[in-house]
């Protein structure tokens, strides 16, 4: 099966059931599919050959989907930019993706004239889907190679773990360059269900968010915690909000218990899933919130889905016994096979387990988990200093990178404060060569990087503390971060 | 500083505003040209019931009360007692 093969269905099973809403904007599954070909035979006809890399610079939009599945449909790999990100950011993505079809608003435009008919590719379940792009530690965005059957098998899972269904309407808050965007849109066709795209304005405002959801009727939500922590905070949600949700999916980080058990106890009706599994490997362990009795509960991130095997390895390389925390090491169907066009750092991340046993390799996760008893696995922190922070995955080292840049600066390091609703907020310490007004450096980062990697606090000093053998003190600025 | 000054320089200082500081006047509309994110707008709101020390209603966060500097002043002063 290839993923755009499940609109290619559901076109022909209910043509006129909505597909997409936007807006006010609704779109069938045959509208859908129909605009899908005329833009696959206009990107073929631009030399899109099967295999390329097709870049969207595109606001999720109905035209975004139908570029997503035009691309696929030519054969080729699709790679959403994110439209909010500085041109420079998105111009490393371009570049590192060998990138040669740029498809923005003008082009759907343009493209969008070609014949209806489906065009005749022949691809394989393992060739490349789409490519999604995670910060990366030397200050270069990582491309995460994704086939059609990673993102399938991840799909069909869901799909009957979640028994989503035609009559469910799906939300589609994560933006389409966030691996959340794969369950929205391909288990929304697989089951023929619609897709509510739902407005960045409304997702500001709670209040206007719990509106819109019980409005559009949506029966399924997705999303990362500080979206959910918001509503349930400033929401006003009386008991038995949200009436028609049925199902309520999280993932990207840790959701606090305290607005977790909150948000339970007024949409009592709902079922509720806590996800985990980095961009590498779609979701690779899934649970049910079990009921929260108090506030310092915790909520497990699950247990292996359904082919895939998930291990916990000991600093000594052996498996954790119960209780015991190791990095989670990860293989089956719904893993990548690396990164685009970085051997060595796939070389790095893709390992044997047991050492030289061969067979295929697992890809190492960086996450500690915990081994119950009962199987499921709870998170216990990072091997190294990659964070989250709004269930952006942000490495410090990028956004000291992106720093270092300035010609003022001398020398920096971020630390990630913990924030209850942002799970972490970053801050910056910086030695300028001369005067400079946090201003200013804010608005040069904001030039290089996506807002989420952007510190929220910025303080200059003279000079960092230094530990005994001379590197910079982290441990130290954390300390003063949190206890200021 | 006036209410809207405080709001200013808050903006300026915490909000990624990547412009001329200048160009932030009191009725330049923050919304329409997506000056917040969510996460950054709770946080805004979190600085102005400290600094101001009032309380925002849930059903005050609405785009309403927040599409300019002199939007957000406004449903501040209504608070402050006078």
């Amino acid at each position: 099966m290839l993923l755009h093969e499940l609109l290619e269905a559901a076109a022909r099973r209910t043509p006129r059931q909505v597909a997409i809403v936007d807006g006010e904007r609704e779109c069938s599954y045959e509208e859908l599919d129909a605009t899908a070909n005329r833009l696959a035979n206009g990107l073929i006809g631009r030399g899109v050959e099967p295999g390329d890399r097709v870049g969207l610079h595109l606001k999720k939009s109905v035209d975004a989907v139908a570029a997503i599945y035009a691309t696929l449909k030519a054969g080729a790999v699709y790679v959403p930019l994110d439209p909010d990100a500085p041109a420079a950011r998105v111009a490393t993505v371009v570049d590192d993706g060998a990138i040669a079809h740029v498809v923005d608003a003008d082009l759907v435009d343009r493209l969008d004239r070609g014949p209806t008919d489906a065009p005749v590719v022949e691809r394989r379940p393992d060739d490349l889907a789409y490519l999604l792009y995670t910060s990366g530690s030397t200050g270069r965005p990582k491309g995460v190679m994704l086939s059609h059957r990673n993102g399938t098998a991840f799909v069909e899972w869901a799909g009957r773990e979640y028994r989503v269904g035609a009559d469910d309407r799906l939300s589609s808050h994560a933006p389409l360059h966030f691996d959340l965007s794969i369950f929205d849109l391909f288990a929304a066709a697989a089951a023929g269900a619609t897709l509510v795209l739902v407005p960045r304005q409304a997702s500001m405002f709670p209040v206007e968010l719990a509106s819109f959801i019980e409005r559009r009727g949506i029966t399924v939500w997705y999303s990362v915690p500080s979206v959910l922590n918001a509503l349930v905070r400033r929401g006003a949600l009386a008991r038995g909000a949200l009436p028609e949700l049925r199902l309520v999916m999280f993932a990207g980080e840790v959701f606090p218990t305290a607005p977790l058990r909150a948000l339970m106890a007024a949409v009592p009706h709902a079922r509720f899933a806590n996800l985990y599994g980095p961009t590498e490997t779609n979701v690779c362990t899934a649970g049910d919130v079990p009921a929260l009795r108090r506030d310092d509960d915790v909520v497990p991130i699950g247990r292996p889905i359904t082919g895939v095997e998930v291990v916990a390895v000991t600093d000594d390389g052996g498996l954790a016994g119960r209780g015991e925390v190791g990095e989670l090491l990860v293989r089956g169907p719904t893993v990548a096979a690396g990164y685009w066009g970085d051997a060595a750092g796939t070389a790095a991340r893709w390992v044997e387990f047991p050492p030289g046993a061969g067979g295929d390799r697992w890809y190492r996760t960086g996450d500690l988990a915990r081994t119950r008893a009962d199987g499921a696995f709870e998170f216990a922190g990072r091997r190294d200093d990659q964070v989250k922070s709004r269930g952006y995955r942000i490495e410090l080292g990028d956004v000291e990178h992106a720093l270092q840049a300035h010609p003022l600066v001398a020398e920096s390091a971020v630390v990630a404060v913990p924030d209850e609703l942002l799970t972490n907020r970053l801050k910056a310490f910086v030695v300028a060569t001369s005067p400079v007004t946090v201003h200013e450096l804010l608005t040069d980062l904001a030039t290089r990087l996506p807002r989420a990697m952007v510190p929220t606090e910025v303080e200059l000093r003279s000079a960092l503390p230094r530990t005994a053998t001379g590197k910079i003190d982290r441990q130290q600025l954390l300390k003063e971060a949190t206890n200021p | 500083m006036t209410t809207a000054d405080k709001l200013r320089r808050y903006i300026t200082a915490e909000v990624v505003w990547t412009g001329p500081v200048s160009d932030l006047t009191d009725d330049y509309p923050l919304l329409d040209n997506e000056v917040f994110d969510s996460m950054a707008l709770m946080q805004m709101l979190a600085f102005i019931e400290e600094e101001f020390d009032v309380e925002i209603d849930d059903v005050e966060l609405t785009p309403r009360h927040w599409r300019t500097i002199a939007d957000i002043a406004a449903l501040v002063e209504s608070k402050l007692p006078s």
